[in-house]
């Protein structure tokens, strides 16, 4: 497995504050790996370090197996929390700078504002766009090197539902082209969506690591379950049942020993001559683990 | 270096700020250095003229009297492109711009050497329309003109251009220094002034270091001309030693502005 970012010790301390606290990550080529933590959890300050705009208290990090430097940064497309450009120049004038910055030609301008479609706009000005409309040119802007590595910070905030839906579009056709995307967010949902890596920031301390799929994999699962007649009594009989509850609206909420799972359970009431009128498997979710992590830590 | 001096250009090509401020200083740059003619007729309707002595035959536009007088004059509007270096340092800060920079991949070091670029390149421009102003001023006022007389004297304008252009630099500083536009404006204005205050405190014979400050050293390369006019003598050229104090500010100046930002957070 091909490392693209791995961090030792990595620390930022403002005053008494540990922003970052020893921070060790490895983040694998071509995953799509979210940075999960609630507001003022060390997520920005350490993409900041990342980044060189931000120097950090104690610790290295290396991209690409190299240590930090520009050259680094140039293969690299970021956009640390909102939209950064001149408002007074249009969204291809500021793309230009960034072409420089990074020395990739201007040909690749016109494909990156297609990309996120703001080719129709490119010659308006930065000031007259909307957010959404902002947040997309910052993806351009990211996008506009063809870079190896994406970072991505909060890139949905303050969005409307659509808005948000095409950040998210936007963010997953990009991860199927095998880039490497790092997505900083305090949304579970966000991270679940779009994510096959995380890692759980908490005041500054990394307190989980993993795979987006295997949450929940050692947990037992819930199913819904409705059937003509009353099923507790039986289902209680069966070994891979934890325990079974009637709920208020008439289905049957049924707790199975990992690793089995509602087909498992499916397959055993039919073999009970039982036909389930309705079976629902009720993942655990990030959500809940996430919460349960937080307050454990 | 070129891809850092297209990248300062990218930014002011549609900047109405600049393209004002530019308009002004030209305008300001031309129109009043070359209407010195008029200043003197204006100066005889007012009774200057004493006794025999006429002020229009002055040899205002005269080689090589031209060069000290011409490039005197100009300097003194040096405070509007000071203003614009200003605006383009603090409007980085405001737009988060220079952290952008940084994360796409410029180096601090890299940030600066575009924005003394830029400062170059401004204040070469301004030397070369003196020189052109001088030229053509030079050769239709001066009764017989030639190549040698021409060329006499012709340091002020070198001198023109290192004055110019650390005073843009010391404008950089101050900028990247106070980092809001407002007040790092009024400092520029007021900086002359407070240059002289630093005597003050200073015990008498200890004084004439505050000659050698950045302001005082870079308005000390090309001196007042006009006395001489008046039979008083003055300092026709530039000494060897103010060339050295205002080229040594050059790295001085340049690197107090990247310590602001060396090893510091962008945010
Ligand atoms: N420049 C700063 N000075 C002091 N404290 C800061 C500074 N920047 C961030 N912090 C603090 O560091 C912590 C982490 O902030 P941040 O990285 O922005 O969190 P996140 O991005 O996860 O919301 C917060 O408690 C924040 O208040
Ligand atoms: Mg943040």
């Amino acid at each position: 497995m091909e490392t693209v970012l791995s961090t030792q010790g990595l620390s930022k301390q403002y005053g008494s504050l540990k922003a970052v606290d020893k921070l060790d990550l490895v983040i694998p080529k071509g995953s799509v790996f979210g940075l999960l933590g609630p507001n003022g959890s060390g997520k920005t300050t350490t993409l900041g370090m990342l980044l060189d705009v931000i120097q950090p208290t104690a610790g290295s990090y290396q991209w690409f197996g190299l240590p930090a430097g520009k050259e680094q940064r140039k293969r690299i497309g970021a956009i640390l929390e909102t939209p950064v450009f001149y408002p007074y120049l249009t969204a291809r004038q500021n793309l230009k700078i960034v072409a420089l910055i990074k020395e990739v030609p201007q040909t690749a301008i016109h494909k990156v504002l297609d990309q996120v479609g703001l080719a129709e706009r490119q010659h308006d000005a930065f000031k007259t766009y909307s957010l959404g409309m902002k947040q997309r040119l910052s993806i351009a802007s990211a996008l506009l090197c063809n870079p190896e590595v994406m970072i991505l910070d909060e890139p949905t905030n303050g969005l409307d539902p659509q808005g948000i839906a095409e950040i998210r579009n936007l963010i997953m056709g990009i991860a199927q082209q095998g880039k490497t995307i790092i997505l900083a967010s305090h949304l579970l949902d966000e991270v679940q969506k779009v994510c096959s890596d995380f890692a759980v920031l908490k005041k500054g301390k990394l307190i989980y690591t993993g795979k987006v799929s295997e949450v929940g994999h050692q947990q037992e699962t819930t199913v819904l379950v409705q059937a003509s007649q009353p099923l507790t009594e039986l289902l209680n009989t069966c070994p891979m049942v934890v325990h079974s509850q009637v709920q208020p609206h008439g289905k049957t909420e049924v707790v199975l020993h990992p690793p089995y799972t509602a087909s498992d359970l499916n397959k055993w009431l039919f073999e009970q001559n039982i036909i389930a009128s309705h079976l629902e498997a009720k993942t655990k979710t990030l959500e809940k683990q996430f919460l349960e992590l937080l307050e454990n830590a | 270096m070129l891809r850092l001096l297209q990248l300062e250009l990218a930014k002011i090509k549609t900047y109405k700020t600049f393209w004002i401020l530019t308009g002004i200083y030209l305008l300001f740059l031309v129109g009043i250095t070359s209407s010195g003619m008029e200043a003197l007729r204006w100066l005889a309707v007012n009774g200057a003229n004493l006794g025999e002595y006429d002020v229009q035959k002055i040899p205002l536009y005269h080689f090589p009297d031209i060069w000290q007088n011409l490039t005197w004059v100009a300097q003194k509007f040096k405070l509007l492109p000071g203003i614009y270096i200003i605006i383009s340092v603090t409007n980085e800060f405001t737009y988060k711009t220079i952290r952008q920079h940084v994360i796409d991949g410029l180096s601090r070091a890299d940030f600066i050497g575009a924005k003394v670029l830029f400062i170059f390149l401004i204040s070469l421009a301004s030397t070369l329309v003196v020189l052109a102003l001088g030229l053509i001023l030079g050769n239709l006022y001066t009764p017989s003109s030639s190549p040698e007389l021409m060329v006499t004297h012709i340091e002020f304008v070198p001198a023109y251009w290192l004055a110019t252009f650390n005073y843009l630099l010391l404008a950089l500083a101050l900028a990247f220094i106070i980092k809001r536009a407002g007040l790092a404006i009024v400092i520029l204005l007021i900086y002359p002034a407070l240059e002289w205050m630093i005597k003050i405190p200073l015990p008498y014979n200890l004084e004439y270091l505050a000659n050698y400050l950045p302001y005082a050293s870079l308005s000390d390369l090309i001196q007042f001309p006009f006395s001489k006019y008046a039979m008083m003598a003055i300092q026709e050229t530039v000494l060897p030693h103010q060339w050295g104090i205002n080229l040594a500010y050059i790295p001085v100046l340049i690197g107090l502005s990247y310590a602001t930002i060396a090893r510091k957070n962008l945010s």
